[in-house]
């Protein structure tokens, strides 16, 4: 049985108890938050340094997390502006533009040794790198995490109806690689 | 691991997306995530022995800092300088008493030599009535 956001907190407050209660949420959201990582930005070394840097920040940051949001929806936030960041860093390094960029990262999905599956799924993620990347993200969080869009609004800062706006047309721009790849 | 899509409104837009399972086709290396919490502890335990970084002073508060300590050296040396300049003696303002009491207590043989020249220059014809300069000479020898 996974322990609650509260128990995590509660026993982070404690000094005692406080490397225990990380290794719980470690436990209960690395997987969640690699995966996040690693859909956004296809390699696994890129998404293995990100997860890191986010726990790191979960870390350093607990002390002060305010319980007026969620601790999932927060740690969603750190990892959706890590994710960000990362990509927008990567785009610069390579000088490129924005539809450039998305070639890149799906050469990298092409080439990844870590990647398998039918071809569907494969066109799939394909499509999902035409995406601008906050637009991938968000069809990310729906999508598969299949999070509401009261908690996307949460995590990203964003309101529910451009969340809502922008999804559906994610949804339909990778609809249209499909079809188009048929 | 496979699950069905949660279809919402927006399959009617996009049948085909729909119509597709979750499948994630991502794979990662062996153990990777019963070795992911090890590592991340470990990243956060050196993080925090990180050793405080080396403050990096600018170049222009180093030039501000001297140019401070130059403009403090030089007020104090030009003060100083004027206070020796301002303490120079008026000896009008000495009481002639003062000038013959510190005389007596400080005169010494050395200024003998002195004062003889001075009495050779400004021959007062009062004090060497009687007296040929030999005679002077040798009461000084004997006497001072």
């Amino acid at each position: 049985m996974l322990i609650s956001d509260s128990e995590i907190l509660e026993k982070f407050a404690k000094e005692s108890s406080r490397n225990e209660a990380f290794e719980l949420l470690l436990q209960k959201y690395q997987q969640k938050i690699y995966w996040l990582c690693r859909r956004m930005v296809i390699d696994h070394d890129d998404a293995d340094d990100l997860v890191q840097e986010v726990f790191i920040k979960v870390w350093k940051n607990l002390d002060g997390f305010r319980r007026d949001a969620q601790l999932y929806s927060w740690i969603y936030r750190i990892a959706s502006n890590e994710c960000l960041q990362f990509l927008e860093k990567k785009k610069k390094r390579n000088h490129s533009s924005i539809d450039d960029f998305g070639d890149t990262l799906a050469d990298n999905l092409s080439s990844s040794d870590y990647l398998n599956g039918e071809q569907i799924q494969r066109r799939l993620y394909e499509a999902m790198e035409t995406l601008p990347a906050k637009q991938k993200l968000i069809f990310q969080l729906k999508y598969f995490e299949e999070l509401k869009y009261e908690e996307i609004s949460v995590a990203l800062g964003t309101s529910v109806g451009a969340l809502k706006a922008s999804f559906h047309l994610a949804v339909k721009k990778i609809e249209d690689y499909l079809l188009t790849q048929d | 691991m496979r699950t069905k899509v949660h279809t919402e409104n927006w399959q009617e837009q996009a049948p085909k997306l729909a119509q597709m399972e979750k499948i994630n086709p991502f794979v990662v290396p062996d153990a990777y995530f019963e070795t992911l919490s090890g590592r991340i502890n470990k990243r956060i335990a050196q993080e925090t022995k990180k050793p405080a970084k080396a403050r990096i002073i600018p170049m222009w508060t180093r030039y501000a800092a001297a140019a401070c300590l130059t403009c403090i050296l030089g007020i104090t040396l030009y003060l100083n300088l004027q206070k020796n300049t301002s303490a120079k003696v008026n000896w009008d303002e000495i009481p002639e008493q003062e000038i013959v009491a510190y005389l007596e207590m400080n005169i010494e043989d050395a200024d003998a030599v002195l004062i003889i020249n001075q009495l050779g220059e400004q021959r007062t014809p009062g004090l060497i009535t009687g007296a040929n300069e030999q005679e002077l000479a040798t009461y000084i020898d004997q006497n001072l």
